[in-house]
């Protein structure tokens, strides 16, 4: 047999084959499939609620921080004002005793 | 069961209609991935995830086309998905091998024997086979669909969503280059 008939036998050696088939206990196989992928889910499910969770926690505990600190800021401030304002009354007054 | 009533039943959730729908297709459906993939394991395992797809979309499946060909069409999505997952391991093993792991040796495909193939034409169609892993994707698709599964240009332009005459061309070119691949083995042999 020459080479371009090998070549041509080669390309329709799968003339006639039959059908190949799956396995009969395909069906038992799915199913359990199904089961385990819906076990996935719902670890998965309670994954990201706990993570969210998380997220929301420390986003609470943030602008709990931050508004404590910036009132600590204000009346740290307001108390400097106060000092300032009892200087400017008490030592720069024109008001003269005579003794 | 005729296809809307199996698709409503389906979509209630019938286990009955559900079992039905997979002895009908189980069959195509592994015959199809078999020879994509070239291997009875993966094949397995693709109609396992094939019908798995089908139960949890069953709701999504719009009827533009028939169910058949949509059951197709995630055959070969699935098989083509598995093929690129597996290069890319391949890649990253034959990189890790450069490094220093040269215990590894990259896993050659072995020849593949179709269990439907006539006995004459199994030494042949393993060497077809071999010639047909290194087609393009879309011809790789067209000439198994034709070949393997036996589906009419039609079909095959239907689960392919192209013209027929795309599907002509598709395996007029795939025959060429398998014409060519053949020539290269009988060539070095």
């Amino acid at each position: 047999m020459d080479k371009s008939e090998k070549i041509e036998k080669t390309l329709n050696s799968l003339d006639g084959a039959a059908r190949a088939k799956a396995n009969p206990f395909l069906f038992e196989k799915i199913k359990a499939g199904l089961r385990d992928s819906g076990r996935k889910k719902s670890s998965n499910a309670r994954v990201i609620f706990a993570t969210a969770l998380a997220v929301i926690a420390a986003v609470i505990i943030n602008i709990t921080v931050w508004t404590s600190y910036t009132n600590a800021v204000k009346q740290q401030t307001g108390g400097k004002q106060n000092i300032t304002s009892f200087a400017e009354k008490y030592f720069n007054s024109n008001t003269t005793y005579n003794y | 069961m005729d296809e809307k009533k199996l698709i409503t039943e389906l979509t209630a959730g019938s286990e009955i209609a559900f079992r039905d729908l997979v002895d009908s297709f189980k069959d195509r459906v592994y015959n199809s991935s078999l020879g994509i993939l070239q291997n009875a394991e993966d094949a397995e395992d693709i109609s396992q995830e094939v019908f798995i797809e089908v139960f949890n979309s069953i709701g999504k499946f719009r009827g533009d086309s028939s169910l058949s060909t949509w059951i197709y069409r995630i055959t070969i999505t699935k098989s083509l998905d598995l093929i690129r997952k597996k290069k890319r391991k391949k890649r990253f093993a034959f990189i890790t091998s450069l490094f220093g792991d040269g215990e590894k040796n990259l896993k050659e495909l072995s020849d593949f024997n179709h269990p439907g193939v006539e006995a004459e034409n199994k030494e042949l169609s393993a060497i077809l086979f071999k010639a047909v892993r290194k087609l393009p994707e879309n011809q790789k698709i067209a000439f198994t669909l034709n070949k393997v599964e036996g589906l009419s240009y039609k079909e095959i332009s239907e689960v392919m969503n192209v013209s027929v005459s795309s599907i002509e061309s598709l395996l007029h070119r795939a025959r060429n280059n398998l014409k060519a691949h053949l020539n290269d083995y009988y060539s070095n042999t």
